[in-house]
């Protein structure tokens, strides 16, 4: 393209040279654009949405054949019907695919091997806030530095922020170099390092390790948080628990922003019938509580932290796509929106460049509100002993001290304090996140 | 018009918007925002067209380049049907119209920085050498008279003035040959709407750019436009060169909006033709001329002489007798206020204690009319009305008043008749084969359009 | 300061500052004296930025505050510094001997009352009357304001009314209490030409019925010249110009209310005041107008704001402007652009539009 229109200015001399003595580059004008050679090219993408768009391709066939080999194949009243189909559907198709095999019913991919399915969810939530938070940042170091000097001038949000990512690492990396915390019998009941207590609350096993003398035990940096009633150790469990509340709080809300702010975006441009149908679907999908959805499914195929995300994500959009249709329906009548379409923008450039930014008031103070209460959602849940068995969260632990809150108080105090502080410390980051990004909201500097 | 094809000319141009009630969305009315308006634009010529609010002139404004779709009409653009377009088509014909708008604060999103906000038409229309974009929208907001770093600096750090520069820089983009301004420069001080106005003026002369300007404002559209379009009631009442209109209005709406601007010198105080009421809605527009209910210079059925103010009170009465809207206890109230102390002892005035003839004296004051008219054939026609209007007889009121006092005006829709060439109006008055030849009505003409 | 028995309001050195959170004051007014006379009209005129908003709200204190305050200077209505006075004394002064009426009708109304219930509220919160007789005052009021078929109209909500309609039941309620000065900003800015030329009229007629002063703010000087008796010119919250109407139009004497009747539309020239309104934290020293002014001299930026000094020996009409000191020659200024053909005919001729020759160039 720029060797193209350097060219074209070569053969109009004249034009060139007053461009030049206005002071700008060659070719600045914008009378000299050639429009009929730009309406001639045929444009692609660049070439880091080509990459993107393949990782979500490879992504989205991963999953659904996981999802298929999982649920459709493992289905024996499904593949005996659909007598036909048997054959695709029977398992060695699945190993005839190099490098697939079969792993007790779930598709092992070469290199990751098995992945659960809340971890598709997860990986694929950090890929997007990676190419549509951090690379966007990443290759504008000017409006970062911008951004940065207006919401470091919030000290309790730079603190929550720092906070957060701390958990997010230790809890993303330390889950994944140690092993969960396995219960073990005698060793219940320590207290955590320089705690003191009775020695009969400590198991058997536990009093090797702690430090115990004249009735009372002390707690060793063996195990820093002390250990469970059944002998867990709760330093791991904590960690491990980082991991699972990151995980819900923002897949959950990430699948739930996406969905809501696309169908609030989509029924606000086009409006007419499109709005009305989305919307009463809205009104009739606020009406059945997705806690007792939950419920029923944990009792029907058990609890798990897919099903879970899946409820959260899936169908607790609706309150947020009204918050955003109903600020985006405000914008739309603003004379910018007709400005791009005068300038013959196509709808998913006005949605994306104009409504979306511009309801990320909306967007931000949901997301802010929307994943402390997953979390803690998911804590309640797993408190309840309804959460999945197979992972060690935060609210399990809590759980696991409530009987004991008067002996064993650190066992349910310990995760409790982290679970505040980052409930806490999603709250304060939303809202000087908002207050940062908003360029009304005070001079540069 | 020329015969040779304009750059762009509007023919017929109709939005409506349907009203729709009920459960089943039926349509019960329709807001005739545009009813038929016709016009054209040449090569580097600045057309205006001014109106009150609610006039229409904004839907014509965004319907004729297809912002939203006309409901009827033709629009040519260098000899092309727009109308036709299909979607690619109509996003290249995007590039050669653009449009300003009038709030400078709202015209930009706050969100984006102004170097992408001037760069948007260029990217959507399909322009992606990034380095040469950069280097057309520095020399452009330079060109309008900011510096070329202005550009990674937010909406909200400029002021309205510099806004509105830009908003023209994003136009211009694109290399358009057609600028369409709503109000471009009614939100600004007045220091600073020459400032934009002079801008554009510049860009239009170096570029050949044909500008259409909507706006309220005639004193901007004297400014700068050659010729200027008048919009009552979504229809155009007079089109014609700013000079002669300006000098010499033909149209009683164009001379009362003219009258109505108060100017700049003390000596010359009293705004002339003061229009009463307000614009009738455009969902129900009034029979015949649209302008009938509010004129100041309806043409009195043949063989009746009457001041023009008494006529329009004649004429008001008429009206609120027929829609049934006067209010006799209103006006029992308010005349036994006004007559103090004989009524003051009674707590409510029903209208039945008065007698008839005090009732209508009141009701003539309350509608400004003289106790006895001038003309004795409609004073009989009026005390009868009156009189059945009274006594309870309001139908028969409107009957007496609809046949005596009926005008053309009201009756038919004046056609828009060419007074030169490229000067047209839609009035009775202009059309001797309504208004007659006889010498008292032009007479009578000629009063209302001298001034003083 | 001497109270004059032939003025109503007397304000004398007002200041109001607004402090931001930076800890730096906003001068929106800085140093305005001027006074409006029983049943005249003073206008105070200037653009956006100037200040005439704020010099109006502080008579009776509606700005907001904090972050506003008024560090100096002092309002005199009667007699009374309405700068001292306590709140509950101000909201009798408010609505009782001073109304206002505001640009946006919309906003002025409350849209869950009918208009009669808020006409209603008004007469009854400053006269000790019955429902019945309030009603009846509202309809009374309704009629003097030229709303047809009032008594119907009471139970109508302010939706139902029009743009004009409403600023009519506005000016209605202002007049509720028989003020004896009305303080009117923009009151017809939002309306259209036809009908702002009713309400102007409508507001004229009202003051003469009813001797009433009236401080009038608008940007328009056509509207000044149609209603007003007296004129303040306003530019970065200092008083430029000051006198009576007929002075100030036919021998504008300020450079910078000889350029804003320049930049008029319809008035032959497109000028337009190249610059921008200094920076209202940080006024630069001397005039504040130097910037832009196509007669600035070097004194024009040392010290403050230039006093106003009488133009023409006449008292009653001043300029903040050093070419109009004693010692200086106001010809500068005024030669060569008169607006007026001195012939004693007594008429003006409209095309003032003829800038001299040095303000041509300014704009090339
Ligand atoms: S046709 Fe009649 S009502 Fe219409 S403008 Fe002419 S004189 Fe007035
Ligand atoms: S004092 Fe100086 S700068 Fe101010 S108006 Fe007069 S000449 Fe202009």
């Amino acid at each position: 393209m720029s060797r193209e229109s350097s060219d074209q200015s070569a053969a109009d001399p004249a034009d060139s040279s007053t461009a030049a003595a206005d002071g700008g580059v060659a070719d600045a004008r914008f009378e000299d654009v050639d429009w009929d050679r730009i309406d001639s090219v045929n444009r692609g993408r660049s070439l880091k949405s080509r990459i993107w768009l393949t990782i979500v391709s490879i992504w989205a066939t991963a999953f659904g054949g996981t999802l298929f080999v999982r649920y459709v194949m493992g289905d024996s009243i499904l593949s005996e019907r659909l007598g036909p189909l048997q054959d695709a559907l029977d398992p060695t198709v699945v190993e005839a695919i190099p490098l697939l095999s079969l792993n007790d019913g779930w598709v092992s991919f070469p290199v990751v091997g098995v992945v659960e399915l809340h971890n598709w969810l997860w990986w694929i939530t950090l890929a997007g806030f990676v190419y549509y938070g951090a690379l966007p940042l990443y290759e504008n170091p000017r409006m970062t530095r911008y951004y940065w000097r207006r919401f470091r001038k919030n000290k309790a949000a730079v603190i929550s922020g720092l906070f957060l990512v701390v958990i997010f690492l230790i809890g993303f990396v330390g889950s994944r170099v140690t092993s969960q915390p396995e219960p073990e019998a005698g060793l219940d009941g320590i207290p955590p390092v320089g705690i003191s207590t009775e020695s009969y609350n400590v198991g058997p096993a536990g009093q090797k390790v702690a430090d115990c003398a004249g009735g009372v035990c002390t707690g060793t940096w063996e195990y820093p948080f002390g250990t469970t009633t059944s002998g867990e150790d709760i330093f791991l469990g904590v960690i491990h628990g980082m991991e699972i509340s990151m995980m819900v709080g923002l897949t959950a809300t990430a699948a739930s922003l996406v969905i809501a702010a696309g169908i609030a975006l989509v029924s606000v441009y086009y409006g007419g019938w499109i709005d009305e149908i989305a919307f009463r679907w809205v009104d009739i999908q606020l009406t059945f509580p997705a806690f007792f959805l939950y419920l029923l499914l944990v009792y029907s195929i058990g609890g798990s932290m897919f099903i879970l995300i899946l409820i959260f994500g899936f169908i607790e959009w609706g309150g947020g796509a009204r918050l955003m249709r109903s600020e985006a329906l405000q914008r739309r009548e603003e004379p910018y929106i007709t400005a791009s379409k005068a300038a013959g923008a196509n709808p998913l450039w006005t949605m994306r460049k104009h409504l979306l930014p511009n309801i990320s008031n909306t967007i931000i103070t949901y997301a802010s509100l929307s994943i402390p209460s997953i979390i803690l959602a998911e804590a309640a849940l797993s408190f309840l002993g309804l959460g999945d068995p197979t992972m060690v969260s935060w609210g399990q632990l809590i759980a696991d001290g409530r009987d004991n809150l008067a002996n064993l108080w650190w066992i349910s105090t310990i995760p409790g304090i982290f679970l505040f502080l980052t409930v806490l410390s999603f709250n304060f980051l939303g809202d000087a996140l908002r207050d940062a990004i908003d360029p009304r909201h005070e001079g540069a500097e | 018009m020329s015969s040779s094809t304009s750059l762009f000319e509007v023919r017929n141009l109709e939005k409506h918007y349907p009203i729709n009630r009920g459960l089943f969305n039926t349509e019960v009315g329709r807001v005739r925002a545009v009813d038929g308006i016709s016009f054209s634009v040449e090569r580097g010529e600045t057309i205006g067209i001014v109106g009150e609010s609610g006039c229409g002139k904004s839907t014509a404004a965004t319907s004729m380049i297809r912002l939203e779709e006309p409901t009827a009409g033709e629009i040519d653009f260098r000899g092309e049907d727009i109308t036709e377009y299909d979607e690619k088509e109509l996003r290249r014909f995007r590039r050669e119209v653009q449009m300003i708008f009038q709030d400078p604060d709202s015209s930009f999103n706050p969100r984006m920085n102004i170097g992408n906000a001037v760069a948007e038409p260029l990217i959507v229309q399909g322009f992606d050498d990034e380095q040469r974009r950069r280097a057309i929208v520095g020399d452009l907001l330079e060109r309008v008279g900011l510096s070329a770093d202005d550009m990674n600096r937010f909406p909200h750090e400029f002021s309205g003035g510099q806004k509105q520069r830009i908003a023209l820089a994003r136009a211009l983009a694109v290399n358009p040959s057609l600028l369409v301004a709503d109000e471009p420069v009614s939100a600004l001080d007045v220091s600073i709407q020459s400032e934009v106005l002079r801008l554009i003026d510049r860009f239009q002369d170096e570029l050949g750019l044909a500008v259409v300007v909507i706006s309220h404002d005639l004193g901007v559209v004297q400014e700068i436009c050659d010729r200027v379009a008048v919009m009552y009631l979504g229809e155009f009442v007079e089109v014609g060169p700013t000079e002669e209109l300006f000098t010499d209005p033909q149209h009683p709406y164009t001379r009362a909006l003219l009258s109505a601007i108060p100017t700049p010198d003390p000596t010359e105080r009293g705004l002339g033709v003061e229009l009463t009421g307000d614009v009738p809605e455009p969902s129900d527009p009034p029979s015949g001329c649209r302008f009938h209910t509010r004129c100041p210079e309806v043409i009195p059925p043949e063989g009746i002489d009457l001041a023009q103010d008494t006529w329009r009170s004649v004429l008001h009465l008429r009206k609120q007798v027929i829609a049934d809207q006067v209010d006799l206890e209103s006006i029992a109230e308010v005349g036994a206020i006004e007559a103090g102390d004989e009524f003051g002892s009674m707590d409510e005035v029903e209208a039945e204690d008065i007698d008839n003839d005090r009732l209508i004296g009141w009701v003539r004051q309350e509608y400004e009319l003289p106790n006895q008219l001038g003309d004795t054939s409609a004073e009989q026609t009026l005390s009868q009305a009156l009189e059945e209007l009274v006594s309870g007889q309001q139908e028969a009121a409107a009957e007496t008043l609809t046949e005596r006092f009926e005008t053309v005006c009201e009756r038919q829709d004046p056609e828009t008749r060419s007074l030169s060439p490229d000067h047209r109006v839609a009035c009775h008055l202009t059309d001797d084969s309504v208004v007659g030849s006889t010498d008292s009505e032009n007479e009578y003409r000629r009063q209302l359009s001298s001034p003083e | 300061m001497s109270v004059h028995t032939d003025t109503l309001l007397d304000v004398e050195d007002l200041h109001v500052y607004f402090r931001t959170d930076t800890g730096e004051n906003v001068r929106a007014v800085d140093g305005v004296s001027f006074q409006v006379q029983p049943g005249k009209t003073t206008a105070i005129v200037g653009e956006s930025g100037s200040g005439k908003t704020v010099t109006s709200e502080a008579i009776t204190q509606l700005f907001p505050s904090p972050p506003g305050y008024i560090p100096e200077g002092s309002v005199t209505l009667d007699g009374q510094d309405l700068t001292e006075i306590s709140d509950d004394e101000m909201r009798s002064v408010r609505g009782g001997k001073i109304s206002h009426i505001f640009q946006n009708p919309q906003g002025a109304l409350n849209p869950v009352y009918t208009v009669g219930w808020q006409i209603r509220e008004a007469v009854m919160l400053h006269q000790d009357v019955s429902k019945t007789e309030a009603n009846e005052r509202a309809v009374e009021l309704m009629t003097q304001v030229g709303i047809p078929e009032a008594s119907t109209r009471l139970d109508d909500y302010p939706h139902e009314f029009s743009g004009g309609q409403k600023q009519r039941v506005i000016i209605a309620m202002a007049l509720a209490c028989e003020p004896d000065l009305l303080i009117a900003d923009e009151p017809t800015t939002a309306l259209d030409v036809t009908i702002q030329a009713q309400i102007l009229n409508l507001l004229k007629e009202l003051q003469e019925e009813r001797d009433m002063a009236m401080l009038f703010i608008t940007h328009d000087l056509g509207v000044v010249a149609e209603v007003a008796d007296r004129v303040v010119v306003m530019y970065a919250g200092k008083v430029m110009e000051r006198g009576p109407v007929m002075d100030v139009f036919q021998t504008p004497a300020h450079p910078y209310t000889r350029a804003l009747l320049e930049c008029l539309p319809g008035e032959g020239g497109l000028g337009g005041i190249p610059g921008q309104l200094p920076e209202p934290t940080d006024p630069p020293d001397g005039c504040r107008f130097a910037d832009r002014c196509p007669h600035a001299v070097e004194m024009c930026t040392e010290g403050g704001q230039p006093d106003l000094y009488d133009v023409r020996n006449t008292e009653a009409h001043t300029a903040s402007c050093v070419h109009f000191a004693p010692t200086m020659d106001p010809g500068v200024v005024l030669d060569g652009s008169e607006r007026v053909a001195t012939d004693g005919r007594g008429r003006t001729s409209t095309d003032a539009g003829q800038p001299s020759d040095d303000e041509e160039a300014e704009h090339r």
